[in-house]
């Protein structure tokens, strides 16, 4: 047990610097950073001069190896128009976010594992048409109208919620919807597959046999067994929601991470889109880890592997 | 004052048929099966791969396929009728009054509850007590069906414990309740050969100490002999023998049971090198509308009259019973081969 929370945990290292290195090199594969910084009538010279000071001249390696033990050191760089800490900004910004996401999360789940589960136990019934529909419109519907129409309904007409800002927990409810809509059918689907496909296992049966209710063989025998990749999904749907909350952030005014990066791109502050990329893997990692510590204790068979 | 009160079966099953319906029409995999099982009896269903024992027998307790309709001219678990038995009430018999045990304890229990869960909660779905009292019953049938260290058996997971302990689990489960039937699925075809022996005979002893029915599903006459008081011989879904096991086994009414016994393969005969005895031809196929004998296709003795419909039930001994017009006269042959010996 001790042994495989131990590999998991070397695993995620690895994979943080793997994507750490990764997203070092995309971003300066985007494009000369020194021209783009020096506007378009810059001369050579000053193109230059831009490179050097913020130490883009030297090779990759040197300039990955030098980001990497400022980042050891806690020195995620500097804005490049604010001179703010990126860390700082960051931190300022996560809240909102995490609570956006988390929240949407919750949401998506308390709807789509009940529904999932009953239309498995009615496959072809009007619950499971029911879910379908939900699904597939969910999928289809960009999060982006979904909000206009929201805003313009809930907030204009009928002026039931704000439409824009933060501070209370009216504010929230329309983002959160909205990420929860684009989150929920692929966990819905993924719960009625797993529960059709453990229903139909000799054990079940047995459950039935036993003379169990129907509800104790669906969410204690079943749903248990089928839940387990709905945990995996669920820790990267909130990593996307974390880092893909742009749109949401952007149309409901909030300034969370979504907000910060895309101002960052739009004004070329690599520091910063460096920074927001770094701890969005690193908390994507931690996701994933802690998905595999639930299923672990969810499935007893995975604690002895 | 009565006199004498005619005793009534546990178990009354008459004519009980089951369809499948499928895309290409309906399959009938049980015909008419009939029988009846007192209290404490040894009732063996055998027939080979397909010939409905499983599906017929499961249906007693309604855990057919879903697309299976099962009818019956009666059903009845000591007077009530399991067939208009509303949901809930069936429940109540499940697990409880009549247990079922499946053929592969490797996939019968559940991976994420612990041994001790397993038995404990179909006791406190029953309402037969308190949590205490049933993790007291749980680690006395552990006990009770071979396992040592049952205290610490409870808390752990199926993936700890071998095939023969998860078949021991199983049965522990199935006894939890007291069960008047037992409805054994095949239980020892996926174990060991050692173990099953062990299996059986235990079965046996529970069976006899707490006076349950028992109706085992098997291919194998090695367990009926050892177990059964009497046999219902399956084929393609209908009832083809039946009577008590060491009659039929000794004295095969019906080409059909002749020709499964002939498949077991005897050391004393000097028969090393040949090839081992099958039945020819396959089973046929259940689509569709059925006459005559389904067995003729593979029979040594058909003839043109075992086309006809139906085929009567010949009485052919107390209490035996088989579905073949030359059952008397393969009787008699037997019987003339055994006095000549």
């Amino acid at each position: 047990m001790g042994s495989y929370v131990l590999k998991r945990m070397i695993v995620a290292f690895a994979v943080a610097v793997a994507v750490s290195i990764i997203s070092f090199a995309l971003l300066r594969m985007s494009g000369d950073l020194a021209t783009i910084l020096a506007g378009d009538g810059a001369t050579a010279e000053d193109v230059a001069a831009i490179a050097h000071a913020h130490g883009l001249d030297r090779p990759f390696a040197v300039q990955y190896v030098d980001w990497l033990v400022n980042v050891l050191k806690g020195d995620l760089g500097k804005s490049l128009f604010t001179a703010e800490p990126t860390m700082d900004m960051i931190l300022a910004a996560a809240p909102v976010t995490f609570q956006l996401s988390l929240y949407s999360l919750i949401l998506a789940l308390v709807v789509s594992v009940p529904l999932g589960v009953a239309a498995a136990a009615n496959p072809n019934s009007w619950i499971d048409r029911f879910s379908l529909f939900v699904a597939v419109s969910g999928k289809a519907i960009p999060s982006f109208w979904l909000a206009l129409l929201m805003i313009y309904w809930l907030g204009v007409q009928w002026r039931l919620l704000p439409i824009s800002g933060a501070g209370s927990w009216k504010n929230l409810v329309m983002p959160v919807v909205v990420m929860a809509v684009s989150v929920m059918p692929q966990l819905m689907r993924l719960t009625r597959s797993g529960m059709l496909d453990t229903l139909e296992s000799q054990y079940i049966r047995m459950a039935w046999a036993k003379g169990l209710a129907p509800r104790t063989v669906f969410f204690k025998h079943a749903l248990r067994n089928a839940i387990l990749p709905v945990v995996s999904v669920s820790a990267i749907s909130l990593g996307f929601m974390l880092g893909g909350s742009v749109v949401v952030e952007t149309i409901f005014a909030i300034n969370g991470i979504g907000a910060l990066a895309y101002k960052s791109i739009i004004r070329i502050d690599f520091p910063v889109v460096q920074a927001i990329l770094f701890f969005l893997s690193f908390i994507y990692i931690l996701l994933t880890l802690a998905a595999d510590l639930i299923n672990m204790w969810l499935d007893p068979r995975i604690r002895v592997k | 004052m009565p006199t004498t009160t005619q005793k009534r079966p546990l178990l009354e099953v008459r004519n009980l048929s089951t369809r499948i319906g499928a895309s290409h029409g309906t399959i009938t995999v049980g015909r008419d099966i009939s029988y009846e099982l007192n209290p404490g009896e040894t009732l063996a269903i055998v027939g080979e791969s397909g010939s409905g024992k499983s599906v017929n027998t499961m249906a007693l307790v309604g855990l057919q396929p879903k697309r299976a309709t099962v009818t019956a001219d009666k059903l009845a678990f000591e007077g009530r009728d399991l067939l208009t038995l509303p949901r809930d009430q069936m429940r109540t018999i499940r697990g409880n009054e009549i247990s079922v045990i499946f053929q592969d304890p490797m996939t019968s229990l559940n991976p994420v509850l612990t041994v001790g869960e397993q038995l404990i909660e179909v006791y406190l779905a029953h309402g037969l007590g308190t949590r205490a009292e049933a993790e007291e019953r749980a680690i006395y049938l552990l006990e009770r069906v071979g396992m040592r260290n049952a205290a610490a058996r409870m808390r752990q997971y199926p993936h700890q414990l071998s095939g023969g302990l998860r078949q021991r689990v199983v049965i522990a489960i199935a006894m939890m309740c007291k069960p008047k039937l037992i409805i054994a699925d095949e239980p020892t075809t996926a174990l060991d050969v050692t173990v099953q022996a062990l299996i059986l005979s235990l079965l046996r002893e529970l069976q006899d100490e707490f006076k349950m029915a028992l109706i085992l599903i098997t291919h194998d006459f090695g367990v009926v002999a050892s177990i059964a008081d009497r046999v219902l011989v399956l084929y393609a879904g209908g009832v083809v023998e039946s009577g008590p096991a060491k009659d039929v086994i000794a004295n095969p009414a019906h080409p059909y049971t002749s020709g499964l016994l002939n498949c077991i393969p005897r050391m004393e005969d000097d028969d090393r090198g040949q090839p081992l005895n099958t039945i020819p031809g396959m089973v046929p196929s259940l689509a569709g509308n059925l006459h005559g004998c389904l067995f003729r296709n593979r029979c040594a003795l058909a003839e043109p009259a075992c086309a006809s419909d139906p085929i009567p039930e010949v009485a052919v001994g107390a209490g035996r019973m088989a579905r073949c017009i030359h059952a008397d006269a393969i009787l008699a042959e037997t019987r003339a081969q055994e006095g000549g010996q």
